[in-house]
């Protein structure tokens, strides 16, 4: 009696709306939207009846128009692909040698034990005040930029890595030893997968950073990125500039994270709870 | 001393020659956990170690694969000395061992892939069949109930085609049904083949339904206290069947008749 009846009543709640939860995807999305335009309207009415002066908070019409002649003169397009790339190399290169680095740790304890005190002094400082001095070292090139975003994002990956190669189960380590695994092999098809998840923890966090790094460089020295359209923008008094400078870097950053997400949800299908979201 | 030719016929595959192992903790007494174990595995039989909780039942399982060495004492795997892990031996734990980012498939390949063999996924599909998972090869660890995880070690310990299987409480953590069917699908396997098997577990109806010996081991320091060899014809009844034969039941008495005792005293 139990089974048909519940189908016979999903059928009847599913006819009138559509199928499955898509009418609730639906109503998300326009929430969404609605919540966005009376946020963009409050702000344009707080300055159109004169609550608060267009000069310190701009409007929503001045940094569409900002934006537009931004797009024109070709600016934001070669602001947005340096403050890309120099973000993208230095995700690149310090997630590659931080997990590098936390798997040699993970396999030896001696050095892990050794330089933990180290690791965990440096991770404990707030990196970007290191930025004055890396860019007296590099200049205001992509160097300087890729420096400072890599002593954050090094040890992120770094403390991940090891994280997870250190709790591998043990049985299945003992298991693949018998059946003839080198350490090379426990290595790559045991201690890696196995620490994946917990990289790509490291990998979601190092991203955001890798972008926070190099925009904090680029404000207080550089001619090319994001953070100097911020930074010369405020300089001159141009609110607008500044707006429409942080909502392409909230794009820029929403994309990232939304790609490496795509990333995860491939490389992790095999995890319970990434399949069933 | 125990006898030893109680079992006649195939020349020795494992020998233990009066293994003695000690456990030295740390700022602790040294405890002795096996004493003069002595008993051979000969070649294609099922020998089966049953003992109380703590009689170092896994540390002898331990000891023939390598991964621990001996305190005092001789191990012989077809007659030389294990020296070290030993990468002809297939094990099988009451946790599964499954590798949760491999499929059921690649999990079985896995032993054949270290070891660069082509066709490893054409042998893994073979094993998987066998163990009745031919349309579970693309599974996930999760996607998995117990037993068929479980399965999966199984073809996984026999697709290397292993010297020796060593057996530690396999199907102990499996619900009682379960335990029957995969009991039953392991001797069903190892019919074809016949390797040479040394089992460890709690359930006698497992070890006389598995085994050609039976090994009562005492309370620690463990050391062999009776041989009782199984004349019971193989193939075997199913393990239901076997367990209301008056011959299975004489055997049952006697091995507890044995085991009573060292387990009373660790209760």
């Amino acid at each position: 009696m139990a089974a048909s009846d519940t189908d016979a009543l999903l059928i009847e709640a599913g006819a009138g709306v559509g199928v499955g939860s898509e009418p609730d995807r639906r109503r998300v999305i326009f929430a969404r939207l609605a919540v966005l335009l009376v946020f963009l309207g409050l702000w344009q009415l707080v300055v159109a009846i004169g609550l608060v002066d267009a000069f310190w908070i701009s409007t929503p019409a001045l940094i569409v128009q900002e934006l537009w002649h931004l797009l024109e003169n070709g600016a934001l397009v070669s602001d947005v692909a340096v403050t890309i790339y120099e973000a993208l190399v230095a995700f690149v290169v310090s997630s590659a040698l931080g997990i590098i680095c936390g798997l040699l740790l993970a396999r030896s304890p001696f050095w892990d034990d050794v330089l933990a005190p180290f690791v965990l002094a440096l991770n404990s400082l707030p990196r970007v005040a290191l930025a004055p001095l890396i860019i007296l070292w590099f200049g205001i090139g992509v160097m300087a930029k890729v420096v400072t975003a890599f002593t954050l994002v090094f040890f992120i990956l770094l403390v991940n890595t090891l994280g997870g190669a250190k709790n591998v189960d043990n049985d299945i380590i003992t298991i693949a030893r018998l059946m003839g695994a080198s350490e090379r092999d426990i290595l790559w098809k045991v201690t890696f997968p196995s620490a994946l998840p917990w990289i790509f923890t490291g990998l979601n966090l190092g991203l955001t950073y890798s972008l926070l790094g190099v925009i904090v460089a680029e404000i207080l020295a550089s001619n090319h990125g994001l953070g100097y359209l911020i930074a010369a923008s405020a300089a001159s008094f141009n609110t607008a500039g500044v707006f429409a400078g942080l909502i392409t870097l909230a794009v820029v950053a929403w994309l990232f994270s939304l790609i490496m997400r795509k990333v995860e949800a491939r490389l992790l299908r095999w995890k319970p709870s990434l399949t069933s979201a | 001393m125990p006898e030893i030719d109680t079992i006649s016929g195939p020349p020795a595959k494992i020998r233990l020659a009066d293994v003695g192992i000690v456990f030295r903790p740390r700022d602790r007494e040294p405890v002795v956990a096996v004493r003069d174990f002595t008993f051979d595995v000969p070649e294609g039989s099922i020998v089966t170690i049953v003992g109380p909780s703590g009689c170092g039942k896994s540390t002898i399982l331990n000891i023939v694969s390598g991964l621990m060495p001996p305190s005092r004492c001789k191990v012989e795997v077809d007659g030389r000395p294990v020296t070290g892990i030993r990468h002809d031996v297939g094990y099988m734990f009451a946790r599964d061992g499954m590798m949760p980012w491999r499929t059921a498939i690649e999990n079985v390949a896995f032993g054949l892939e270290v070891r660069g063999i082509a066709n490893r996924y054409e042998i893994a599909r073979e094993w998987l069949r066998k163990v009745g998972l031919d349309r579970f090869e693309g599974h996930y660890r999760h996607e998995l109930s117990q037993g068929m995880r479980q399965r999966v070690a199984v073809a996984r310990t026999f697709a290397i085609e292993p010297n020796i299987l060593l057996m530690d409480e396999p199907f102990g953590a499996l619900d009682s049904q379960t335990r029957l069917l995969l009991q039953e699908l392991f001797l069903d396997v190892w019919e074809r083949n016949k390797r040479t098997v040394l089992f460890v577990t709690h359930d006698l109806h497992e070890a006389i339904f598995l085994s050609d010996v039976v090994i009562v081991s005492t309370n620690r320091p463990g050391r062999v206290k009776s041989m009782v060899p199984i004349a019971l014809p193989r193939p075997r009844l199913p393990p239901a069947e076997l367990a209301v034969v008056p011959e299975f039941r004489d055997i049952y008495a006697r091995i507890w008749g044995d085991l009573k005792d060292e387990v009373r005293k660790f209760v």
